[in-house]
């Protein structure tokens, strides 16, 4: 174990991570309960841009229907948990414990990422692109169309929604939060990492040496649908209602894309710092201005592909600053 | 599925639908043909493109509201108004894309192209519901304009619906004698086939991808001026209308102008059996199952290339 650890991250690290956790674990018996949301959003959208990342960010393939995932596991979340849908007799409503709800969310993203890697990896750069899109889009249209199961427009309120269950969604994200920034670090160091990577420079000449391109992709794919899908049921815990513009819309479906390239894709602290940089900056909108997030963040995207393609984490003058001095 | 209406003529729901389904599929090939136009030119996928229809609706309702003018009309104002913008975009914008190595290009394109379409549509949204309020607030609009059906072989015909149709036909053929007999149409197919090649040979390829783009997004308003008369619009429809008009692109075969067109024709007439038959609210996903389902079965499109050179 010891060996291991040595091998891809160095003991200092190990202990500051071990603090850093230590202090977020007891963090909600001081805070107040609007800062306890804002670390939930917080860890949603770091597990979402750490998980976009491990796909899009080292294949270069940018999917921009990541947020499908996180809506579907958090639909099925909702309905198996017995979710209440107004004004619709439900065809189907059985109430499973938490713990298996969410697995049968992220079972759900799971497979349905694994069952659209088929189709899909037929189509490359922008196209794959703008279908991805689709595939958010059939999602939405899906749950805001089958009322019986998901309540229509208005979408599921969850039972024994409080106080209690904000606290166990904050348990239920931050380990994970953490896990995918370590599963993120893994991946840059090992051969799937790599071999994404070689996809990302040229697919071509990466299938000619060997690598089963397919392959490498559909797991990727699937590695990142399961942490979204685990975001996904435990955000809609969190929230309490499951509702097609809250958990398909384009606000949560982009911030991982917005988040990653503005951190820098195809490393782990890219869309660590992106996230929590974005998030400190909504939440602070929000409370100033009621309009215009999704301008801002267009603009932002827009700034950031002329200007700093390789994101926040590769800017030169950036680094320099940072740099100690010898 | 005969209504009677006045006297001998009736409403036939087959003429009623096709003749629907024909102008849906005309808008859509409208923007999809702009959409293989401009990737096959300047080799960045737009995913604004949707937004540009919006924005024509949102300019033809002002001019209706404001100023009384008829949407047919006002194709005369929208189109060269859309072509200088389109031109702005490709010198602001995708220029600066271009000149970088493949791979950076491509994301590059496509974050930039997403966060136009995300600052237009929340930009277009607050305009509609606060400083328009045409929409109640909610931000759907649409164009009251109607004439009187017509009436033809003891059938009522939709006369708005058949005029936009007649006005799709002429713009189709002003822009089939663009492509197929004009200088600008010859460079634009030789900078499709190869790049490099008629950079060599002396075409002014960057002139021509501003003037392609602009005709892209000028066809895209024009057929925002159309569809706003049919349907309701909502400012976030744009990356849905994006992603159809990608559909159609896949189905007729990436890179063909001509497959862009009659399968653009195809989803319209099947959006509208849909919509009828199983409700409005069907008609999307069900041309995103059939973009699947192309994809699963003929990934190369009904009129596409071999499937390795589609897949560059």
């Amino acid at each position: 174990m010891k060996v291991l650890l040595r091998k891809y991250i160095s003991l200092k690290a190990f202990f500051g991570l071990i603090i850093v956790l230590t202090i977020l674990s007891t963090l909600p018996s001081v805070l107040p309960p609007y800062l306890r949301v804002v670390f939930i959003f917080l860890f949603t959208y770091i597990i979402l841009a750490e998980s976009y990342d491990i796909f899009s960010g080292y294949s270069g393939y940018s999917n921009l229907g990541h947020g499908a995932f996180f809506g579907l596991s958090a639909y099925v979340m909702g309905v198996l948990l017995g979710g209440l849908r107004g004004g619709y007799a439900p065809v189907f409503q059985p109430s499973l414990p938490l713990p298996v709800a969410i697995i049968a969310g992220v079972v759900a993203s799971a497979a349905f990422a694994a069952g659209i890697s088929v189709p899909y990896f037929r189509l490359r750069g922008a196209y794959f692109s703008v279908a991805s899109l689709g595939l958010l889009l059939l999602v939405y249209y899906l749950a805001s169309n089958l009322r019986f199961f998901t309540g229509g427009p208005e979408g599921l309120h969850l039972p024994g929604h409080g106080e209690i269950s904000t606290l166990q969604a904050y348990y239920l994200l931050l380990p994970a939060a953490f896990a995918s920034i370590i599963i993120n670090y893994l991946i840059s160091k090992s051969k799937l990492g790599l071999a994404l990577i070689s996809i990302r420079e040229d697919e071509e000449v990466a299938s000619e040496y060997g690598i089963n391109t397919y392959r490498v992709k559909t797991i990727a794919l699937v590695m990142s649908a399961v942490l979204a899908g685990y975001a996904g049921a435990s955000f809609a815990y969190a929230i309490g209602v499951v509702n097609p513009s809250g958990m398909l819309g384009l606000e949560i479906a982009l911030a991982p894309v917005v988040m990653t390239i503005f951190g820098g894709a195809g490393s782990f602290s890219g869309p660590l710092i992106g996230a929590a940089v974005l998030t400190v900056i909504q939440e602070a909108l929000y409370t100033k201005i009621a309009y215009f997030h999704l301008f801002i963040y267009g603009v932002l995207l827009l700034v950031i592909g002329l200007l700093a393609p390789g994101g926040v984490v590769r800017l030169r003058w950036l680094k320099k600053l940072l740099k100690p001095p010898e | 599925m005969v209504s009677k209406g006045r006297g001998d003529m009736v409403f036939d729901t087959h003429i009623t639908l096709i003749i629907g389904g024909l102008l849906l599929g005309g808008i859509y090939s409208m923007i999809a043909f702009g959409l293989t136009l401009t990737f096959g030119v300047s080799r960045v996928l737009n995913i604004a493109h949707g937004d540009f229809l919006i924005l024509g609706s949102v300019v033809g309702l002002i001019l209706f509201e404001l100023f009384g003018i008829n949407p047919f009309l006002s194709i005369a104002i929208v189109a060269p108004l859309f072509t200088v913008v389109g031109m702005a975009i490709d010198r602001g914008l995708i220029r600066t894309i271009i000149n970088r190595a493949a791979e950076r290009a491509l994301t590059a394109a496509i974050i930039v192209t997403v966060g136009l379409s995300m600052a237009i549509e929340d930009s277009t949204a607050y305009y509609l519901g606060q400083a328009g309020g045409w929409a109640g607030g909610l931000g759907y609009i649409s164009i009251p304009y109607n004439l009187p059906p017509i009436g033809l072989l003891g059938y009522y015909l939709p006369a708005t619906r058949l005029l936009s149709l007649v006005a799709i036909v002429v713009i189709a053929f002003l822009m089939w004698i663009i492509i197929t007999r004009t200088y600008l149409g010859k460079v634009i197919r030789a900078t499709i086939q190869d790049r490099e090649t008629a950079m060599c040979l002396g075409a002014d390829v960057g002139l021509t991808s501003a003037i392609t783009l602009g005709i892209g997004i000028a066809l895209a308003a024009i057929a925002g001026l159309f569809y706003v008369m049919i349907t309701s619009v909502s400012p976030f429809a744009g990356l849905g209308l994006t992603v159809k008009a990608l559909t159609i692109v896949i189905l007729g075969g990436l890179g063909s102008l001509f497959g862009s067109v009659f399968s653009g024709l195809i989803i319209g007439l099947i959006e509208s059996y849909v919509s009828y038959y199983l409700g409005t609210i069907w008609a999307t996903p069900v041309s995103i199952l059939i973009l699947i389902v192309i994809l699963l079965v003929r990934p190369s499109g009904l009129f596409g290339r071999r499937v390795e050179e589609v897949r560059k």
